[in-house]
């Protein structure tokens, strides 16, 4: 809450007056008092006035920037089922008809769509107003043709999907709806009960006064509120519950002082966008817009009777009528006001009847249909203010084009909240399970998806951006990486000691690090010490390749923070954020190239103009046979390592490469992965930093599997690469195998690096 | 025998090629018209879609306008459908080069390369080492640009 600023009081000097009159002279100091009054009456009003009125344009002058996901572009070949394309159709708001006649519509004969679109402008064009059929065979678009002209269409992009309203310089959350997008009944509502003569007082309405000092009396409490919307609203305004006589009287002058400069349609908007209906933690809930995402999980268009009353009666006081800590109380009040709308015949009885039996509805996290992105769109903020002038940023209207996935968001969402309730039972420690997904594409950095909170409507802690968290084994590909691009001492097949360690931390303790399994395992091929992800074997390897070429390929793979160089580095113990991960991993991913995670594909303003664009850049950072070399290995981590489960859980036969983390005490949960077409990073763990029983595979990577069985993707890229030679090793010794020998696999090696030795394996 | 004298020969046009670069300092494209070819003259692979087509006459067409960031829009809208066609990459590294925006053309290129089969390997693979001895001539990394024409040079002349 602003401090309130203090009333500036200053005497005005009375001018002196010529004119002296004796038998007037017991007047004056009278008339001089008043003249002081006046002065000072009008002077605070006149600060009253400029008050309100900058809080007000504050509010209202700003338009706020429209956020689009990236939208559906359709052309033949495109991997996308029937249920996928239904979905994204509905998420954009177009309606099923019998025969789509309107622009927003559809009909659906199975695989067969009739999709008449809407026009839109985009950045480098318009797509116009059509109808078209869309015919799908099995998993991907087999035509597109133009329904007047019956001719083949190559490429048709839908407009798309509007996603939120921000502000971009300011850091509310809030999704800001016009007036005209407001339902009848919910605006009728809110002026029966809560102001019935908006539209004809003049900021105040003594008549309402005089009622509710009349029933308070009576009743010898106060149960009424005389308090018109534009009272309200100023109220709103400077947050402030102190009911003093004061108080009001500086809300009624401001109110009047409101309604005489701005139109009631405005007030009403204002109102509509800054009314306070709820708490959520932290988070103040203002509007009616966020609250109907809040306790909905839909936009302010699609709510029913039921709710509209709901949010109505909220007003009120929504601690007092909380809708989980006093259901009873918020459902009487609001069959009240559904009662009052049935006696003024807005509605009809049996719609008063059927919306008083419906219970309150409140969204249930597996709630399904809102296209609200609050952790995505925290990113898209971020990298806004870094990226774009702020001048520019303060136009208003701006229109602006994220990279996201519709769909591949809703299966992040779907995949973390089924999961956490999957795993509830195996959490130990009571702490709240809770998770982070991020999926991006392999090969320009665009971000698809970003899951913060197993609640994904949750605006709270965005884990996926700023939960730093150990990463575990994560680390590990950076440190092989490191040996084998030192190509004359390391290879994909050389032998690493698996043997106990004793090192004197930089706390001047004795660290000793274990293996998983607890064990030794000797002499250990490279790449089967990855597979494997023993600690031993990694400690000892990073001891001789040393910590600083080790903090260069950090640096190089995108880590931006500081790696301290301790020993315990090697295991991981290096808090990272989920997106921090994705970054590094992005970069194994592209085959070496590095791309800066982009949220944003265009700015564009209110008028069509193009701002500045945050363009496609990769830089080679590493060579990539390496990346090749080291791929190979991760990809080994899924088929015989310790993400071997994952295909099975996917459910599908693709080609995968990933790496599992797990941290000391089983505190963090953690899964890489990456197909040909998608990267996606899964962090659960909980904010209390205890053991949550998981380890990577059996936590987050059950979450990368369950979102991977409804994406479609493609395989990871891993055939011969001209400059390497491909060998069969036996992962036993690291000695060159047959072909045929069950424990031979296919390795890639510079020229000069394959091994000579024969394992004798056949 | 042969290979000294083809050797001398790569070398003396490698040395010509980097001197012409280096006092003339001109863009490969320097009319906006041959940044991305016409259609008769793409020769993306066999698997290359109507809509990739359509998107690279569309780029055509606006980078020949002048209208770079439209032109890059509409290749990287290709790109998202077919990011593993090593033709919209380097179209892009060559746009990017065209605009002096020298990091981005060198990585760019470096990524169509990255995405060549071997099939590929001859024209494309010369013409991605040139924009990087462009870009890198210009960013003042003569050695460098000079490694990167050698390379385009070995490939052109057919000796890879």
């Amino acid at each position: 809450m602003p401090p309130r600023k203090k009333r500036t009081r200053r005497n005005p000097k009375p001018r002196p007056r010529k004119t002296r009159t004796r038998s007037f002279k017991w007047r004056k100091p009278l008339a001089v008092s008043l003249l002081v009054i006046a002065c000072l009456s009008i002077l605070y009003v006149i600060y009253l006035d400029w008050q309100v009125r900058s809080q007000f344009e504050g509010k209202r002058w700003a338009i706020p920037a429209r956020v689009y996901a990236r939208p559906l572009e359709l052309y033949e070949g495109k991997l996308l089922s029937a249920q996928q394309l239904e979905r994204q159709l509905v998420l954009m708001g177009y309606r099923i008809q019998y025969s789509p006649k309107t622009a927003g519509s559809y009909s659906r004969e199975g695989k067969r769509f009739l999709i008449h679109s809407r026009r839109f402008q985009f950045w480098d064009g318009v797509e116009p107003e059509r109808i078209v059929e869309v015919v799908l065979d099995r998993q991907s678009v087999s035509s597109i043709t133009d329904d007047k002209t019956n001719t083949s269409i190559d490429l048709l992009r839908l407009e798309p999907m509007h996603i939120g309203g921000i502000y971009p310089l300011h850091k509310e959350d809030r999704i800001l709806i016009q007036l005209a997008q407001a339902p009848k009944n919910l605006l009728t509502a809110l002026l029966v009960i809560e102001d019935r003569r908006f539209y004809d007082h003049y900021g105040v309405d003594p008549k309402a006064i005089a009622r509710a000092l009349w029933t308070n009396v009576r009743a010898g409490k106060t149960v009424q509120g005389g308090s018109t919307l534009t009272q309200q609203l100023v109220k709103n305004f400077f947050l402030s519950n102190e009911r003093t006589l004061w108080r009001k009287a500086n809300e009624a002058i401001m109110s009047v002082l409101l309604d005489f400069h701005y139109d009631k349609n405005e007030i009403l908007e204002a109102y509509l966008n800054e009314i306070y209906l709820g708490q959520d933690g932290g988070r103040a809930i203002h509007g009616f817009g966020l609250a109907s995402q809040f306790y909905f999980g839909k936009n302010v268009e699609k709510l029913e009777l039921s709710e509209m009353a709901t949010l109505v009666a909220l007003i009120r006081g929504p601690n007092y009528y909380h809708p989980i800590r006093a259901p009873k109380r918020l459902i009487a009040r609001r069959n009240l006001i559904i009662e009052k709308l049935a006696e003024e015949k807005i509605i009809q009885p049996w719609q008063a009847r059927m919306a008083s039996r419906k219970t309150l509805g409140l969204q249930t996290y597996a709630s399904r249909g809102a296209n609200y992105y609050p952790a995505f769109i925290e990113l898209v903020r971020r990298q806004l203010r870094k990226e774009y002038d702020e001048k520019d940023l303060q136009s208003e209207g701006l229109k602006i084009f994220t990279t996201l996935d519709p769909w591949v968001q809703d299966q992040a969402e779907i995949a973390l909240q089924k999961t956490v309730q999957q795993l509830k039972p195996t959490t130990r420690s009571g702490a709240v399970l809770q998770g982070a997904v991020l999926v991006s594409s392999t090969t320009d950095g665009e971000v698809y998806a970003i899951v913060g909170d197993r609640q994904p409507r949750y605006t709270g802690f965005n884990r996926a951006l700023d939960a730093v968290r150990p990463v575990g084994s994560l680390i590990k590909p950076a440190v092989y990486l490191t040996a084998l691009s030192n190509k004359d001492e390391f290879n994909p097949a050389t032998l690493l000691e698996d043997k106990a360690v004793r090192l004197l931390g930089p706390d001047k303790k004795t660290w000793a690090p274990e293996n998983f399994d607890r064990k030794t395992h000797g002499n250990v091929p490279l790449f089967e010490s990855l597979t494997r992800s023993y600690n031993l074997a990694t400690v000892n390897l990073g001891l001789k390749v040393g910590f600083e070429p080790i903090q260069e390929t950090l640096k190089r793979l995108g880590v931006e923070q500081n790696i301290p160089p301790y020993p315990s580095m090697l295991l991981g113990a290096v808090g990272m954020s989920p997106i921090d991960v994705m970054q590094m991993y992005h970069t194994y991913a592209s085959g070496g190239f590095r791309s800066p995670l982009r949220s944003i594909q265009s700015v564009m303003t209110a008028n069509g103009k193009p701002l500045q664009r945050f363009p496609l850049q990769v830089k080679q950072v590493v060579d990539a046979k390496l990346i090749h070399q080291l791929n190979t290995i991760l990809r080994r981590v899924v088929t015989d390592g310790t993400a071997r489960q994952l295909n099975h859980w996917v459910g599908k036969d693709i080609v995968i490469a990933g790496k599992t983390g797990t941290t000391n005490d089983l505190r963090d949960s953690w899964f890489a992965g990456f197909s040909g077409r998608h990267l996606a990073v899964v962090w659960m763990g909980n904010d209390q930093n205890k053991s949550t029983g998981l380890t990577g595979s059996s936590g987050a990577m059950r979450v990368w599997a369950n979102m991977f069985q409804h994406i479609e993707t493609q395989d990871l890229s891993l055939s011969d690469m001209p400059g390497l030679d491909y060998q069969y090793i036996d992962h036993h010794n690291g000695f060159v195998a047959e072909e045929s020998c069950d424990r031979a696999v296919r390795l890639p090696f510079f020229p000069a690096q394959v091994p000579t030795q024969v394992s004798g394996c056949k | 025998m042969l290979n000294r004298v083809l050797k001398l020969g790569v070398m003396v046009i490698g040395t010509v090629l980097i001197a012409a670069c280096s006092t003339t300092v001109k863009l490969p494209a320097d009319d906006t018209d041959s940044i991305i070819p016409a259609d008769e003259q793409i020769r993306p692979d066999a698997t290359t879609s109507a809509a990739i087509k359509r998107l690279i006459e569309n780029a055509r067409q606006a980078s020949k306008q002048g209208q770079m960031s439209r032109a890059e829009s509409f290749l990287e809208r290709a790109i998202r459908i077919e990011p593993k066609n090593p033709f919209l990459w380097h179209y892009l590294a060559k746009l990017h080069l065209y605009q002096g925006h020298y990091q981005r053309a060198e990585g760019l290129a470096s990524k169509s390369t990255s995405l060549m089969q071997n099939s590929q390997r001859s024209r494309l693979h010369a013409d991605n080492w040139r924009i990087i001895a462009h870009a890198r001539q210009y960013q003042g990394d003569t050695v460098g640009a000079q490694r990167a024409q050698d390379e385009a040079s070995s490939l052109s002349s057919g000796n890879h």
